[in-house]
């Protein structure tokens, strides 16, 4: 034709899609393809391309892999429902961003594991790149699928269908895997796989074989358990130096810096807290150095400071000074991520992108106690003080974000988030008439490698009644009030404690239609349960009993880094309400990286 | 201030890219550039960027029209060229040409617009162009041609008449499925010459 791009066979396709712009591939900093590279690998983000291009992960790694001698890197996103059907109708193969090439041609695949619920996508991925979703069914020729990011560290349930997963920060594991998959090539998979478990934070499912009893999941191997999660600790030599900015736009549309990796306060709830010990902070210097070179590089008009607790950095205030002066040239700055208190509302209150919309704050519980049991570290005080502070400030709405189901939660525990909604209420009304307060609650999801790894989750019909007791108590008509006691949370519950045997249901579950699950219009907890009969796997009993402290986890043979004594002390002292304070303040709680190079272990315990 | 128009096209799969996405994209092209783009005035200022007529989603073009208000740019050639040093994939700067701040406004430049269009089905080439004759009256429509490849066909008032018009009237006609059974080009925007049976292009 005329217009050559009318003759790619996906241009129909794309045509008729539901969302056509998130194919059109239209990039400002993607590289071109390396024309010769003995080792191709594909970054495979298991949900949508506006999803997977705000995932700052695959920015970090992207061009570092492409710096590598002899290896290339391309990207893949995992296709709608829609255009799912349409390349299978049109038997064309799911390919990569930058070239079109289908998955099967790559030499490896590397997923991210971001949540649970992306896991049936991964499978659709492999299934629509022509490669066997069953690493069992792989043979030598078929790519060599990893899987890295925080799931990978509860990895089993994706046990039969990934060869390698990566434990760690991949700027530390991925080019000494990558380089030895490149001097391997063209070997036996099995020689391959064999080498790759010898790798400092590799974890090869099919060399590790595992036994069930009543005490738990027993692994053994030739090759030394457990395996141990690898971190990069000098984060100034791993900043960015550039990033991709798609022409469409996505969820984080904006520069992200992340400011220190890692986080110290110890809330027992948070997977994300414990995984990414220690604390491994960036200089400000650098940080500033390099959010002023990737404005100008990428054209973002937004910058993000990220990390778990942004306002925990140090240097956080100096650092949004030196900053301001971006605010003459268009550019905005946002934090992430706020604590609940007076300081880190005033930080907020002085960042223009914050003061639109509501201001968020997430005091997790509404009791003391409850706040104390899970160790969020926020008193009464802090959220009076925060909450007067964002209204002084002038924001009209606040949104409060907490969780039910707890551990030990009672009634009162849930009185107490109704209580702190009306006096946030009474607290706007003083400055505002127009003061309103947005209560979200969650149902909690225990997860492995943190403190509540042994509770067993709520029941959907125990969340419902305490969302309706809440809801029945609300009587501000400034207060709006959503609780969610979601099928989706039950479903992420079994897959972040599960075991090898979960894999089946996965993939019976993919078989039977199920697709991107942490999207309600796909998600389906019908065809969950029918893949859970389907397979004989139990699902209430990997989410909703509680496990005996002896336990022996299917994450016990993962070495995140903090020790399971830790983990199991920290337990304990939840039950008896007592909280363990930010180990930065100055006494170390011996959570297992003590002796393993955190910086603030100095101090004796 | 220095308000330079532009000629750009939208090509390959850019041209998925909605079209209420770029003044952002080209903000940003803009700032990659070195180039300040000046705001507008207003409770809410924002980079002054006026896009052309809007090219429905899926519509390739080889002459999209914007007018960008820089705080300083050089020529128009210049700023052209570090424009499309900046610019993703698909998208690549034609022309740039300086106009007077008191110029009309870039929408009332044109009325017309040139398409080409070839529906997949080529065997139906001759029914498409009868029925697109037969659905507009030649003051929407006042000119088509078969030639080579397709059709090229002139439709007047683009900011009101455009390709999501022909597309409906191929459907309704039952000659397409939808969107992904025609391929459309826009080819040119200007001022429709009728005797000439041309378009004076906008530069």
């Amino acid at each position: 034709m005329r217009f050559e791009e009318f003759d790619d066979p996906r241009w129909p396709l794309i045509a008729g899609a539901k969302w056509p712009s998130r194919y059109a591939a239209s990039e400002w900093g993607s590289i071109k393809p390396k024309e010769k590279a003995d080792l191709r690998l594909c970054f495979c983000f298991p949900d949508v391309y506006e999803v997977g291009m705000s995932y700052l992960g695959f920015q970090l790694l992207y061009p570092r892999t492409k710096a590598l001698d002899g290896i290339d890197a391309e990207r893949a996103y995992c296709p709608w429902i829609d255009m799912e059907a349409m390349l299978r109708a049109s038997l064309t193969p799911l390919g990569s961003v930058e070239s079109g090439r289908a998955l099967k041609d790559f030499d490896a695949l590397g997923f991210t594991l971001q949540h649970e619920m992306s896991f049936t996508n991964i499978l659709t991925m492999l299934d629509l790149g022509g490669v066997p979703q069953l690493a069992s069914d792989r043979t030598d020729g078929d790519p060599i699928v990893l899987a890295g990011g925080p799931a990978a560290l509860v990895p089993e349930p994706l046990a039969d269908f990934i060869d390698i997963f990566c434990l760690g920060d991949g700027e530390a594991v991925n080019p000494p895997l990558l380089e030895l998959l490149r001097q391997t090539k063209g070997k036996p998979r099995c020689e391959r796989l064999r080498a790759a478990a010898e790798l400092p934070g590799t974890y090869v499912p099919s060399v590790v074989s595992c036994e069930y009893d009543e005490a738990g999941v027993h692994f053994s191997s030739e090759f030394a358990l457990p395996r141990r999660r690898v971190v990069c600790t000098d984060m100034d030599a791993i900043a960015p130096e550039s990033m991709i900015v798609p022409a469409s736009g996505i969820i984080h549309d904006r520069v992200a810096v992340e400011l220190f990796r890692g986080c110290s306060r110890g809330c027992r709830f948070c997977q994300a807290g414990m995984i990414y010990r220690p604390v491994r902070e960036r200089t400000a210097e650098l940080v500033e150095d390099r959010i002023r070179a990737l404005i100008r590089q990428t054209g973002w008009e937004e910058c993000s400071l990220v990390s778990l607790a942004s306002c925990d950095y140090p240097k956080i205030g100096e650092l949004l000074n030196s900053l301001s002066s971006l605010h003459d040239e268009g550019i905005k700055v946002s934090l992430p991520s706020l604590r609940v208190d007076n300081f880190s509302v005033g930080l907020a209150a002085g960042l223009e992108v914050m003061k639109k919309g509501g201001l968020t704050l997430a005091p997790e519980a509404g009791s003391q106690h409850m706040r104390d049991v899970i160790n969020k570290g926020v008193t009464d005080a802090d959220l009076d003080a925060a909450l007067e502070a964002a209204f002084a400030h002038g924001w009209q709405k606040v949104k409060l974000y907490f969780m039910m189901g707890l551990p030990g939660e009672t009634d009162e525990d849930l009185s107490g988030i109704v209580e702190l909604a009306e006096r946030a209420a009474s607290i706007g009304r003083r400055h505002t008439k127009r003061a309103q307060i947005n209560v979200s609650v969650a149902g909690f999801v225990p997860k492995g490698h943190t403190p509540f790894q042994w509770v067993a989750q709520s029941t959907r019909e125990e969340l419902a009644r305490k969302g309706a007791f809440m809801k029945r108590q609300i009587r501000s008509r400034a207060i709006s009030f959503k609780y969610h006691e979601s099928a989706q949370s039950f479903i992420e519950g079994v897959l972040a404690r599960g075991d090898r045997r979960v894999g089946r249901a996965i993939l019976e579950a993919w078989r039977l239609g199920e697709r991107f699950d942490s999207w309600s219009e796909t998600f389906s907890l019908d065809r969950w349960m029918q893949a859970f009969a389907n397979t004989g796997v139990d699902p209430v009993w990997y989410a909703q009993r509680t496990r005996a402290e002896n336990e022996a986890f299917p994450w016990d043979h993962i070495d995140a880094g903090v020790s399971k004594a830790f983990l199991l002390r920290e337990y304990r002292r939840s039950q008896q309400a007592q909280t363990t304070p930010d180990c930065r303040g100055g006494s170390c709680n011996a959570c297992g990286w003590e002796k393993k190079g955190c910086a603030w272990s100095g101090v004796s315990r | 201030m220095n308000r330079i128009r532009l000629i750009f096209e939208k090509r390959g799969f850019a041209c998925f890219v909605r079209h209420v996405e770029l003044p952002q994209l080209f903000g940003r092209i803009a700032r990659r550039a070195g180039l300040q783009v000046g705001l507008t005035q207003g409770m809410s200022p924002h980079p002054h960027i006026v896009m052309g007529p809007a090219l429905p989603v899926g519509v390739v073009s080889q002459y999209e029209t914007a007018e960008v208000w820089f705080e300083s740019a050089g020529t128009p050639q210049e700023a052209v060229e570090k424009l499309n040093a900046c610019a993703p994939t698909g998208f690549r700067f034609l022309k740039g040409a300086h106009i007077p701040a008191d110029t009309m406004s870039l929408n009332k430049c044109f009325d017309a617009a040139k398409y080409w269009l070839c529906p997949r089905d080529e065997s139906r080439l001759d029914a498409v162009q009868s029925a697109l004759v037969e659905a507009f009256a030649p003051e929407v429509l006042p000119w088509t041609a078969r030639v080579s490849d397709g059709i090229e066909l002139v439709m007047l008032d683009p900011s009101q008449n455009g390709p999501g018009a022909l597309v409906k009237a191929l459907i309704e006609r039952e000659l397409i499925g939808g969107w992904p059974d025609v391929c459309i080009a826009r080819l040119v925007l200007g001022r429709w010459k009728s005797e000439q049976k041309e378009i004076a292009p906008l530069l």
